[in-house]
């Protein structure tokens, strides 16, 4: 068993590798790598976050007498957090992904294979882990007094850590897999980890606005600790209903080693009888979940020549037919859609939720509405377009998406220039939405006057055009086209981050410009703002085609 | 009309040539099968004729138009059919078709009465309205072919067009080709089947390493190697093994 299980990890390994690597670099030259600090800091303002957060936790509790809580709330998150993730995870790898069809004929265990997968789910959770519990434990281990008998014991539990909620979301999706037909709906199932994501960006949203009004962020240790007094209840139950949380915390809880050691035993104890169970259910249920149900097939009927006649009757120009060839490839896979629509979602629900929170919406919105006649208003509401577009992955993933399918745009007789055009023309669409909800947020505040409705129409269809082309350009420059699941194309692709730092650029050279025009000529400050975007979608888009003239030569597959 | 010259191409930064100096004119009216072993060097020259992949130095011009520097004229003249019949299975057959018919300006009448003939010829008019995804391996290369061929362009360009498909298909096909040169067109193919290639082909060429090791017509190849009466898969074992 050893053996093959070596064999299949170190496979895993590779590839894993390799994809991360290509990803990264947008190709097989390691120099990518180097963007990966660049990635990291984007995480940084989270990290910090997620850090103050629990100082204040461990302060809060430590003057309750109970400064472990600390513990136990970074272990309960990151345990819940793998635990839903986990069956999206445990799902993709075991059933979803290609190799499983090269694996299942081979002379393997069905365990082999589950525990192959498994590990290599575990090692990307210690990279989830790490943002969520490393704070937690560093902070308790530098205030809470330990002796150096916690590190041993805290690295055990920390890569024990994922072992349990994994072993649950694997069980629950191999019986899952056993009684449903989930695995003919793959897209069904991306679009159920998409929503799951959004759902839980939006709770916590929530709750950390809930927690801002509460004075847990801002009223630090005495708003932490009446929340802590307030929650006694919750707290226990936590206990109850995590006791994995609750050895843990024991384990590690500074001045009481005996007991301690007791809850680290149980726990490690519980972890392994997990995996074995896990063993044992996946050689009496995996295979029965995995065979079958690749091949789909639809049941089409025969055309008549009428129907035939009409549905050939429309000849359509070739720009045209590459802008619809666009809408209808988006549109139909969900994880694409799903990827284009979430800064039209997420957006309003993170701007809108905590103005309904708010008490005296009445007035405030009264209030604004004074200043309707701003010239600063339009620019703002430019502002909001640009944000969403820096949201927005349609046009950064444009050449991406066609993966395996770039070899027919690259063998058409249409100019790269032209079909980059149909992909910025199809970018705008978003782009026009994006301006609709802008325009819509503005009539809800009360600041949509006539002038403020064309400026912001015309200033942010030009923005989201110049933001169209960049993205394009950066897509151009370093296309995934190697990807086996749709969310790598569009979600795990770094291009989107780079069009986002590179629209945040814009946006901080906007509103420096819009300062100086504010400053020195009030009335030309939209006029200025628009020809600005005017002559920026001129520029990348010139820059864009002659790229994509050079690119769709140079890209080989 | 297919004019190759002196076209190499490298990989890896030129450590490995996978294309070494190869030059072969296909005229109209004519078969040319190109054979070789596994990584041979066939894929590779069959790409760099459509424009997929760029010679490292050599021309290839199509019907006169040189692929490199008048790319969208030459591409109007190939139909392409790829080794992987890869297209977007988000598509309906149809879909796909109308899509292909309106890039190459194909006059709605026309592509009304293609489409009927070839999905009619290939078995796939009861498929029309599906998704490709749906399709089975043989049934996506018949569709590849059939959107290869809707142009109706005067030079074919197929790279082992009769993998996948079943024997009703690949006759279809075999009978297409052979009307496709009666009518004076250019027909280029890759195959593994020498059999199909013996009974095809006007001209073949046996490329190994990178380099052509043989060409001509049958009798040709016979008459270099001194034997009469030799099989192509004789002289293409031995061509081979050395």
């Amino acid at each position: 068993m050893m053996t093959h299980l070596r064999a299949l990890l170190r496979v895993q390994m590779i590839t894993t590798w390799r994809g991360l690597r290509e990803n990264m670099g947008g190709g097989k030259s390691k120099w990518g790598l180097l963007l990966l600090p660049l990635a990291l800091l984007g995480f940084a303002p989270l990290l910090g976050m997620i850090t103050v957060m629990f100082f204040g936790v461990f302060l809060g509790g430590q003057a309750l007498g109970r400064g472990e809580v600390v513990l136990m709330v970074a272990f309960t998150v990151g345990q819940i957090a793998c635990l839903t993730f986990g069956v999206f995870y445990v799902i993709s790898a075991f059933y979803f992904s290609r190799d499983i069809t090269l694996l299942i004929p081979m002379p393997l265990r069905p365990s082999e294979i589950v525990l192959s997968k498994f590990i290599s789910i575990l090692l990307g959770e210690y990279l989830t882990m790490l943002p969520i519990v490393g704070p937690a434990l560093v902070i308790y281990g530098i205030f809470a007094g330990v002796s150096w008998t916690f590190l041993p014991f805290v690295l055990v539990i920390f890569l024990l850590l994922p072992v349990i909620p994994l072993v649950l979301s694997s069980l629950f999706s191999i019986v899952l897999m056993r009684v449903t037909n989930l695995r003919r709906n793959r897209d069904l199932f991306r679009v159920l980890g998409g929503l799951l994501g959004i759902s839980i960006g939006l709770g916590f949203n929530y709750l950390s606005r809930l927690g801002a009004r509460n004075g847990a962020f801002h009223g630090g240790v005495n708003g932490v600790q009446s929340i802590l007094e307030q929650q006694q209840g919750l707290l226990d139950a936590t206990f109850r209903y995590f006791p994995t949380s609750a050895w843990m915390t024991n384990a590690l809880k500074a001045g009481a080693p005996a007991f301690g050691f007791g809850a680290f035993l149980l726990f490690v104890a519980v972890a392994v009888l997990a995996l074995v169970a896990m063993v044992w259910v996946a050689e009496k249920l995996f295979y029965g979940g995995a065979v079958g149900g690749e091949e789909t097939r639809a049941a089409g009927k025969k055309l008549t020549r009428e129907e035939l006649a009409k549905e050939t009757a429309q000849a359509r120009t070739p720009l045209w037919a590459l802008f619809l060839r666009e809408i209808k490839l988006l549109n139909r896979t969900p994880a694409f859609l799903m990827q284009a629509l979430v800064p039209m979602i997420i957006m309003p629900f993170f701007v809108v939720m905590p103005m309904l929170q708010e008490k005296e919406l009445g007035q405030v919105i009264g209030k604004l509405s004074d200043y309707a006649g701003s010239p600063l208003v339009p620019v703002v509401g430019v502002g909001v377009v640009l944000f969403m577009a820096s949201m927005s992955a349609v046009a950064g993933t444009a050449i991406s998406r066609e993966g395996k399918h770039f070899w027919i745009s690259r063998s058409l007789p249409v100019l790269p220039r032209v079909q980059v055009q149909a992909k910025w023309l199809h970018s705008l669409l978003f782009g026009a939405l994006n301006v609709v909800m802008a325009l819509g947020g503005m009539a809800f505040l009360k600041v949509l006057t006539p002038l403020n409705f064309v400026y912001v129409l015309v200033g942010g269809l030009l923005a989201s055009g110049a933001m169209g082309y960049s993205s394009l350009i950066v897509d151009l420059i370093r296309p995934t086209l190697k990807w086996t699941n749709p969310q790598q194309a569009m979600k795990g692709n770094y291009n989107v981050l780079f069009g986002m730092l590179f629209i945040w650029l814009t946006i901080g050279i906007l509103a420096g410009l819009s300062a100086l025009l504010y400053i020195f000529a009030k009335p030309l400050l939209m006029p200025g703002v628009i020809l600005l975007f005017a002559l920026e979608t001129y520029g990348f888009g010139k820059a864009a085609g002659a790229l994509a003239d050079k690119r769709y030569v140079q890209i080989e597959d | 009309m297919i004019e190759i010259n002196a076209v190499s191409k490298s990989y890896g930064g030129g450590t490995k040539k996978a294309v070494d100096n190869l030059s072969l004119t296909v005229k109209p009216g004519e078969i040319f099968g190109f054979l070789g072993p596994n990584g041979a060097g066939k894929t590779t020259t069959i790409k760099m004729i459509v424009g997929l992949l760029r010679p490292d130095s050599g021309t290839i011009r199509i019907n006169g138009c040189d692929i490199t520097n008048q790319p969208i004229e030459a591409k109007r003249q190939i139909a392409f059919v790829p080794d992987t019949p890869e297209v977007y299975e988000k598509l309906t057959e149809l879909e796909y078709l109308n899509f292909i018919g309106d890039i190459y300006g194909v006059p709605a009448i026309e592509r009304h009465s293609r489409i009927e003939r070839f999905a009619e010829v290939f078995e796939l008019a009861g498929a029309l309205s599906e998704r490709i995804n749906s399709y089975s391996h043989g049934m996506q290369q018949k569709l590849v072919l059939i959107g290869a061929l809707m142009h109706n362009p005067p030079v074919w360009i197929l790279d082992e067009p009769m993998v996948g498909l079943d024997p009703r298909s690949a006759h279809t096909l075999k009978e297409l080709m052979a009307e496709h040169v009666r009518a004076g067109n250019t027909l280029f193919f890759s195959t593994h089947v020498l059999e199909v290639a013996e009974k095809l082909c006007d001209r073949v060429a046996i490329i190994k390493q990178g380099r052509i090791i043989a060409s001509g017509t049958l009798d040709e190849l016979r008459q270099t190697r001194g034997q009469s009466g030799e099989s192509l898969e004789d002289i293409f074992l031995e061509l081979t093994e050395r």
